[in-house]
């Protein structure tokens, strides 16, 4: 058994010795990222941060606080898991990471509420953990509408005698309804996964744009050749794209509802463009590690700086400039809009644009280069046929 | 003179490869705090562009307008003319959303036969969508409030009876260890976690890898050449890890003095799960030294490997909500789970060893797995490309 597994090591590694090309292609355009797609669909299969972890504290122990807490324990994004007495215990479950929210009723609440003195149910939420804070925000506050709406009716059935039928247009004078488009439920995976999975194989795109840079940079190509060379390697790039996500759509259900001519032309373009920026550095630096390191340092921060969690209209000025002249910030977008929402072409229109203004500006930065580098490697007597 | 200047060109660049490591080490993680620093610096998200179109156009429905046009959070615009050209807009991402005031707002409001008015959210950006229907809650809601006051008076109650119905029942939140939800005191801890592991991992296999090489070319049972190098390849490990930790600290040291980054925990404990980490990435380290080859081919999946192990790590998504037993997994095949939670408890909550105390214990088992690991994969591979060779 033991030599069975060392000759097939010593397989594997002789293989891999002879065609490192192709071992790190495969790994890079299709192990790693249709794995990285199975496991973070699989990671994130609940959609929505629901049965938060919740400790209550009624102080008030009224019929109407109960209903109160029952409309909490019957909502599926809140799990009571306490009931306690104390403030402190519940601060200390929420610091300990047992709870996440908290819902205090104060004593005499409802006696208060009755005497018109606004008292005040005390939601408390960890800070620090954003998914679960976005989910229960606002479901609580869907909740206190809900019996507040309860509240008024009796209010004005009981003091103003208002007839039942004519109550809830009083109770909400302004009837006002929130729709949610493209993404009712809230679901995480849809929010985070299309764009961060074209992140994770835009690294290996621009790797493998600098690592083709870099082994062309000495030989003697003219400028199409170089072209040539980017574009179908975009190509192998804008398919493992297409397999991530296809893992999304085919595996976990993730919608895809935008143009789909749209989405492929888009993504090649943005392949190309990627590839193109890793080729330039390839072409630029000597040092093939240094070509690798300053490609992905280049892209791995775009997912951040592109606004794809923290949007850039809430940026500064400044850095709202530097996230438009980033292709990931329209790619990005674009293709978790293509995902939720039915877009046509012409929506995309912004984002071809941009992107294409990109690539052409590429392309003239690659041509000088070219056309300096090649100079100075001819006179040095270095440049290959 | 060319000639000299080429030599000093050469010789500036060889030294430059050289430190590079160091650099790399020292200077990046500290470079991306103070830029995501800055990005994230803004605590609220304002100037949501929205739609409002006011079907009415009355006066009364100018008054809700005008709710949504006084907010800072939104930046309305009012070029539209029907739903179709908004949801276009909704479509290409123009707007995040929009108002809808339907038509006999004032007759119906006049009537107590409900006005209507609808809100539009786009959905597809959390963070965007969960802004606008809580401020547009908290206006449509003021305005039900003033309009509910306005008929309880009519209908013979005292004006400071229907005050007390109206603003009877209300909810007070708190949000502990971040009070304003900033979105860069969530996050600093999950991207220190990730610059520790990229630089750390950007360095150290490849001192290993050509520390397997040189042992490749040595003859077996060369006890010699091995007792020399163990001490280079210690020493710069030891230095890696060094800068990696002065660094860490200059970070946090950067964002608390520039963006008022909390830090409540102690230093000690910082340190231990800083020191931890570093073991489980030296585990790490030797795995891929022992699958790589080439340098560059290593460090080219070192990179492949920041937005996986993240969204991964129960950081962006917690461990209670993940999948039956993919925290298990993750637990055991890559370590970073053990340092950017705690290290948010840590930096945010200002937590003891109750609530470290098991990642810390978890990173120790992992380590101790994966250093032996690491160490059986790295000899045998060894073995292997000399039996090539």
């Amino acid at each position: 058994m033991k030599a069975q597994n060392n000759s097939f090591i010593v397989a594997a590694t002789k293989y891999k010795q002879k065609h490192p090309l192709l071992v790190m292609t495969v790994l890079m355009f299709l192990i790693v990222p249709i794995l990285s797609s199975l496991a973070l669909g699989y990671e994130m299969k609940a959609d929505v941060a629901v049965t938060i972890p919740t400790v209550v504290m009624d102080s008030d122990e009224s019929s109407f606080s109960k209903s109160y807490i029952d409309y909490i324990d019957n909502s599926p994004y809140f799990n009571i898991v306490k009931y306690t007495d104390s403030y402190e215990e519940m601060k200390d479950m929420i610091y300990k990471g047992k709870a996440y929210v908290g819902v205090i009723i104060p004593e005499n609440f409802y006696k208060d509420m009755q005497e018109g003195k606004s008292p005040k149910i005390l939601t408390v939420y960890d800070g620090s953990t954003m998914a679960v804070i976005v989910s229960s925000k606002s479901s609580m506050m869907e909740i206190l509408l809900t019996v507040k709406a309860g509240y008024m009716a009796s209010v004005y059935e009981g003091k103003q005698s208002v007839v039942p039928t004519q109550v809830m247009n009083q109770v909400m004078p302004l009837d006002y309804t929130t729709r949610t488009l493209f993404n009712p439920t809230k679901s995480f995976r849809n929010f985070i996964l299309p764009g961060l999975l074209a992140a994770i194989v835009q690294v290996a795109i621009a790797i493998n744009g600098a690592e083709r840079g870099w082994e062309n940079q000495r030989r003697r190509l003219s400028f199409l050749e170089h072209l040539k060379a980017t574009a179908e390697w975009s190509l192998i790039g804008s398919l493992s794209i297409f397999l991530t996500m296809s893992v999304q759509w085919f595996v976990f259900g993730m919608p895809y509802r935008g143009t789909v001519l749209g989405g492929i032309l888009l993504t090649l373009l943005f392949s190309f463009s990627i590839s193109l920026m890793g080729y330039i550095m390839g072409s630029f630096f000597d040092e093939r590690t240094f070509c690798t390191q300053i490609s992905s340092i280049l892209v791995l921060p775009t997912a951040i700086f592109g606004g794809y969690t923290w949007p850039v209209l809430a940026m500064p000025t400044a850095m709202q400039y530097l996230a438009k002249a980033i292709p990931f910030t329209y790619y990005g977008e674009a293709i978790r809009s293509l995902c939720l929402k039915p877009m046509q072409l012409h929506h995309l229109l912004t984002a071809f644009i941009a992107i294409s203004c990109f690539t052409f500006i590429e392309l003239a930065v690659l041509y000088l280069i070219k056309h300096i580098k090649d100079k100075k490697l001819m006179k040095a007597g270095v440049m290959m046929a | 003179m060319n000639e000299e200047m080429a030599f000093r060109d050469m010789n500036f660049k060889e030294k430059l490869l050289k430190l590079r490591p160091y650099l790399i080490l020292l200077f990046i993680p500290m470079l991306f705090t103070v830029l995501f620093g800055e990005l994230m610096s803004p605590v609220f998200v304002q100037n949501i562009p929205i739609a409002v179109y006011d079907m009415d156009n009355t006066s009364k429905s100018r008054i809700v307008v005008d709710y949504f046009y006084d907010c800072p959070v939104f930046n309305v615009t009012e070029n539209f003319d029907s739903y179709e050209a908004i949801e276009d807009q909704l479509l290409s991402g123009k707007i995040s959303g929009a108002v809808i005031i339907l038509k006999d707002f004032t007759k119906d409001l006049s009537a107590k036969s409900g006005a209507k008015a609808e809100v539009l959210i786009d959905g597809s950006n959390f963070l965007i969508g969960n802004n606008l229907q809580l401020y547009s809650s908290t206006i449509l809601s003021t305005v039900n409030a003033g309009i509910q006051l306005n008929l309880l008076e009519a209908g013979g109650m005292v004006p400071e009876d229907a005050e007390q119905n109206v603003y009877t029942l209300n909810i007070a939140d708190r949000a502990l260890y971040n009070p304003q939800f900033g979105y860069f005191y969530y996050l600093f801890a999950g991207l220190l976690g990730i610059f520790v592991q990229q630089t750390i991992l950007a360095v150290t296999p490849t001192v290993l890898i050509n520390e397997k090489e040189r042992l490749r070319q040595l003859p077996d049972h060369s006890r010699e050449g091995l007792k020399l190098r163990f001490g280079s390849v210690s020493y710069k490990i030891g230095v890696f890890a060094m800068l990696n930790t002065i660094s860490m600290l200059s970070c946090l040291l950067i964002a608390h003095k520039m963006y008022a980054y909390p830090i409540n925990g102690t230093l000690w404990y910082v340190m231990l799960i800083h020191l931890v980490f570093l073991l489980c990435m030296f585990g790490i380290a030797l795995a891929l030294a022992s699958v790589f080859d080439d340098a560059t081919h290593c460090i080219q999946f070192v990179m492949f490997m920041a937005v996986p192990s993240f969204l991964s790590c129960g950081y962006g998504w917690p461990e209670y909500m993940m999948a039956p037993g993919f925290a298990h997994v993750i637990k055991a095949v890559w370590p970073l789970y053990y340092y950017v939670n705690p290290m948010k408890d840590l930096m945010m909550k200002g937590a003891g060893w109750e609530v470290i105390g098991h990642y810390v214990i978890g990173g120790l088992i992992f380590a101790a797995v994966w250093i032996p690991l690491g160490l059986l994969l790295f000899n045998r591979k060894l073995k292997i490309i000399k039996i090539l060779h």
